[in-house]
């Protein structure tokens, strides 16, 4: 067997591998949905399911990202774009962990016109929920979105309401995008990979999406924003 | 906003669902239950379920769906993308059924086989009864609104809906990318090519977009500008390196312009993006057969028969192709372990055609030739002989005779097992028969020219590259070794013969009268025999003879 077949083979054993967690995580998000009504008001049953349901949209969400960084490694990752309806796609992003915000009493709004964009949603709607799930974990009880024009492109903010990024983070995030090597790898910068690299698959008229993290400056708390050219 | 969007449950008018029927396709069990709950969570009562391709291939055919909910992986050997397709070919999907793929798997070739069969939605799991009731809801909304359109984009009735398109942009309406999209397809039916071209590049101005610019190159196409098309398309796939369909007609574009191996070599990148598609591996087998490549040839003939198997797309072509394929290029294969494993291949083809078309008397008389000619290659002449027999008795039998189309067929086989002159005159009549198709006098002519293996045809094109170069530096004696070399390989090429005579006249126009060269070109002559009237390279031969006569004192 040459090292190409080798390497091919390793490639359907991760896709296998992803598809048979992706089945199992359907069944188990299903399960704690469906649990509450066995539980009745009791709220400690509650919160534990509400950790549960976070952990696992996690485990969803690095299951995702693994793979997705993989197949862009390998120049085999699918991307598709179409006119698509942002607002709704956040709408959607947002109703795979709704029970999530209601359980950990957290206030969410979207803000900004349902624009139509060309992207891929499939993969946008991934860098969303890394974007959200980030945002529920350092907020304290608010997380806004925006979308707005920006620069003949479309700006999509995540805000929340936390004690926002110190600078380490930031100039971290920085060094990340730009390319520089990663000193620490964590699940944090991973994440945030994957999002600059999906935003940057999308091109027009020669200009490149990008992602950008700060701390904003109304709420003080944690902001990151996608650019959509 | 509306928090209705996280509880699918209470959002739901739940009298809006109630009467629709849904079915589930899954090969788990568990998950079949958890999404006939979500479904019946929504208010829809009636959820069928089933595991398997051909389950619901059944239960279509028992009860007319609102959902269907199919996974991509499903039991028994045709997956979620086969039973779309079949179930469109079949029209057993109601027109405004939703039908949703729904799949765990993020490899490319997976979602790129789901996007190219065009499902109405595609959910990757995991998902949440919310997200499914968003989902569903959105797609009604949207066979609601487009219902009449969609009528008159199926009845091909493309005034009606090139106004209702227009007037739904106007309106700036929700579906107006849609609208956009359709009315390239509609101006493109109608050979409006102006409005065509206001339209994508009005949209170009704004942004790169992909159907634009697909636009622009079907519309070259469709007026015959390949040239312009393929520029097209090469910008196109730079902006969008994954729009698939553009490969598929930058090859065709290549392909009919004669530049072979780049089509080749732009098919090879489709596949590699998304494999699975029978007519891009069956274009695949015809473009690198005809570049010579036998071993490209033989794996995308495989894969053609194996994506073809259980599908609308299964064809006996397949079958014959493949078998064909083995027999000339079993001898190339050094292992002869793996030669043994593509005997046996052939052997399975062979059998398989056989059963799977079984009440089919014309494939039966294909199978029996395809065995004749695999045994030819292989070098057991009687058994050639003896299939070959056969075949004649069975098309003898057949209502009509041997059907046209396999007189092609036919005649290749006669040849393989050494019945050369019965073959030539086969051959002769269908090209010089005026009710005999372009496509198949092209196919006879083609055989008659250079009836032999596709890597010897290769062999003879590149050493007949080599020799028009050297012709081109004015070097006629390395020319003509190389035209000779070729020759060799492919001995009844006219094209090839016709270098080597011109090539000889200008040696001698330099050098004066040869013999040996004279009797070449006689011979050159001799092996054109089978070049009648309506071959492309006909006037050049007549003219060649000419100058020879007129030239040298021979008679021709």
């Amino acid at each position: 067997m040459t090292l190409d077949e080798k390497q091919l083979l390793f490639k359907d054993v991760i896709g296998a591998s992803v598809k048979d967690m992706r089945n199992s995580l359907g069944q188990v998000l299903y399960k704690l949905e469906e649990a509450p009504e066995f539980t009745g008001q009791n709220q400690q049953a509650s919160d534990a399911l509400a950790e549960a349901q976070y952990e696992v949209i996690r485990i969803e969400n690095v299951v995702n990202q693994l793979h997705g960084l993989y197949l862009l490694e390998n120049d085999s990752l699918a991307v598709q774009r179409q006119e698509t309806y942002l607002y709704e796609l956040v709408e959607d992003v947002v109703a795979n962990m709704g029970s999530l915000l209601q359980a950990k009493q957290i206030d969410f709004s979207i803000k900004g016109e349902d624009i139509c964009w060309y992207v891929d949603p499939y993969l946008l709607s991934c860098v969303l929920q890394i974007t959200l799930l980030n945002a529920i974990r350092y907020t304290k009880d608010r997380i806004a979105v925006s979308l707005s024009a920006h620069e003949n492109g479309t700006m999509i903010s995540v805000i929340d309401n936390g004690q926002g990024y110190p600078d380490s983070v930031l100039e971290s995030f920085q060094a990340l995008v730009a390319g520089e090597a990663v000193r620490h790898i964590s699940s944090q910068n991973t994440s945030w990979l994957y999002c600059e690299r999906i935003a940057a698959l999308h091109v027009n008229q020669g200009k490149q999406g990008y992602t950008r993290l700060s701390n904003d400056g109304a709420t003080g708390g944690g902001r990151i924003d996608i650019f959509l050219p | 906003m509306d928090r209705s969007i996280f509880q699918g449950k209470s959002s739901q008018k739940t009298s809006n669902y109630s009467g629709l029927q849904a079915l589930v396709a899954d090969e788990f069990e568990n998950s079949r239950q958890s999404i006939r709950q979500m479904l019946q969570g929504l208010g829809i009562e009636h959820v069928d379920q089933t595991a398997s391709g051909k389950g619901v291939i059944d239960s279509c055919r028992a009860r007319r769906y609102d959902i269907i909910l199919c996974d991509f992986r499903l039991v028994g050997n045709k997956n979620g993308q086969q039973v779309l397709e079949e179930l469109r070919e079949l029209t057993l999907l109601k027109p405004n059924a939703v039908f949703v793929i729904v799949s765990a798997e993020t490899s490319r070739d997976v979602v790129m086989g789901i996007m190219e069969s065009q499902p109405d939605e595609y959910l990757s799991k995991p998902f949440t009864q919310a997200v499914l009731a968003r989902r569903l809801e959105r797609q009604f909304q949207q066979s609601k609104a487009l219902a009449e359109m969609k009528e008159h984009l199926a009845k091909e009735q493309y005034e009606p809906l090139i106004q209702q398109c227009v007037a739904h942009i106007k309106d700036e309406g929700r579906y107006t990318p849609w609208c956009k999209r359709t009315l390239v397809d509609a101006y493109l039916a109608t050979h409006q090519f102006e409005s065509l071209e206001q339209l994508c590049q009005q949209e170009l101005a704004e942004r790169d977009l992909d159907w634009a610019l697909f636009g622009l190159a079907r519309m070259e196409v469709a007026r015959g500008r390949l040239d312009d098309a393929i520029t097209i398309l090469e910008k196109l796939l730079r902006l969008f390196p994954q729009m698939i369909s553009a490969y598929d007609l930058l090859a065709q574009c290549l392909e009919r312009t004669g530049k072979l191996e780049d089509a080749q070599s732009i098919l090879e990148d489709a596949i590699r993006i998304s494999p699975r598609i029978h007519k891009r591996q069956k274009h695949m087998a015809n473009v690198s057969k005809a570049n010579g490549d036998v071993t490209t040839a033989l794996k995308a003939s495989q894969q053609t028969l194996r994506l073809g198997v259980n599908s609308i797309h299964e064809d006996p072509d397949d079958y014959i192709q493949l078998v064909d394929m083995i027999a000339e290029s079993v001898d190339t294969v050094e292992s002869s372990q793996e030669r043994k494993r593509l005997l046996s291949e052939a052997g399975q083809a062979l059998t398989m055609v056989g059963k799977r078309f079984a009440s089919d008397d014309a494939v039966k008389v294909r199978k029996t030739l395809a065995e004749s000619r695999f045994h030819a290659s292989q070098g057991q002449q009687k058994e050639a002989a003896k299939a070959l027999e056969n075949a004649k008795q069975m098309a003898a039998e057949l209502e009509g005779g041997l059907p046209h189309d396999l007189v092609v067929e036919y005649g290749k086989t006669l040849y393989n097992a050494g019945e050369t002159e019965q073959a030539e005159a086969i051959l002769s009549s269908l090209v010089s028969d005026a009710n005999t198709s372009e496509h198949l006098k092209q196919q006879a002519a083609d055989f008659l020219d250079e009836p032999v293996s596709a890597s010897a045809k290769a062999q003879a094109k590149a050493l007949n590259k080599d020799g028009l170069l050297s012709y081109s530096k004015q070097e006629y004696v390395a020319a003509i070794k190389q035209f000779k070399e070729a020759l060799a390989a492919s001995p009844r090429h006219p094209g090839l013969n016709l270098n080597l005579i011109q090539t000889s006249l200008k040696l001698m126009e330099k050098q004066g009268e040869q013999p040996q060269l004279i009797a070449e070109c006689m011979d050159a002559f001799a092996r054109l025999k089978h070049v009648s009237p309506a071959h492309k390279q006909y006037k050049r031969l007549m003219s060649l003879k000419e100058y020879m006569v007129k030239h040298y004192s021979v008679t021709l």
